[in-house]
């Protein structure tokens, strides 16, 4: 419906400027792109509004969004599984932190390992493309591989902050974004959409 | 006048959704698990 949408409007927008399908195509990509996001995003941010949750959310949203720009992950193949799957992760980023609430101890011992995962994953995996956009330029792939790595070095200066701060909710916002992004980085990411995909063919 | 003023806000547009595209073509996706077809020109 959204790709429809978007057709029709890049479509309209083509014709007012003289464009050519070439360039009409790019229009409805770009719009397509910009209205998915735009509609993800603002559920997302009402709902968390509405649970109260909303620092939680930005923040763990923050790193997840900054962790996937530049490492990538899986994805789905429809719109309306990507907005359900997404808008649930996005916002149980945020849910989590503000209703658990955990020690500094076992919050430091999941930063560590979590630090130890995201280089690993980094090494092994990082861009992690997918079947549509594959990225096979070995330049490229080594420059994604130095911006994560840029990226969570920013992202532990960030949670000594926090932690120094003693805000731990936040530190478990930084935590659980980090996680889900890593997480749809790794092998049981990919897995997991595949079977979700999988599922939802059948019916 | 009115026809002029709407080329300059269609054209910005149009310059946006193209500056859309090809960012989104070089990057990956930050908020949506999802990725739409890439049309042939960007690839």
């Amino acid at each position: 419906m959204l790709h429809t949408m978007a057709e029709n409007y890049a479509r309209k927008l083509g014709d007012k400027l003289n464009s050519d399908d070439k360039q009409i195509e790019i229009y409805t990509y770009g719009l397509e792109t910009l209205l998915l996001t735009l509609l993800t995003l603002s559920v997302v941010l009402f709902l968390a509004h509405t649970l109260a949750i909303l620092p939680t959310t930005l923040l763990a949203l923050a790193v997840f969004a900054v962790f996937r720009c530049v490492g990538g992950g899986a994805h789905l193949s429809t719109y309306p599984r990507c907005f359900l799957f997404g808008s649930c992760l996005m916002l149980g980023q945020g849910f989590l932190p503000a209703t658990i609430s955990i020690g500094l101890i076992p919050l430091l011992l999941l930063f560590v390992s979590l630090i130890v995962i995201a280089f690993y994953l980094t090494w092994k995996r990082v861009p992690a493309d997918t079947e549509k956009r594959p990225v096979r330029d070995e330049k490229i792939r080594s420059a994604h591989k130095l911006y994560m790595s840029v990226c969570i070095i920013i992202w532990i200066i960030m949670f000594s902050m926090l932690i120094n701060y003693e805000n731990y909710t936040l530190a478990l916002a930084a935590i659980t974004g980090a996680i889900s992004s890593l997480f749809l980085i790794s092998p049981w990411g990919y897995r997991l959409l595949k079977a979700i995909d999988r599922c939802l063919e059948k019916k | 006048m009115f026809r002029k003023i709407q080329f300059v806000a269609l054209s910005s547009m149009a310059v946006v959704l193209t500056f859309i595209a090809n960012a989104n073509v070089s990057s990956f996706k930050a908020f949506v698990i999802y990725e739409p077809e890439i049309p042939e020109s960007l690839k």
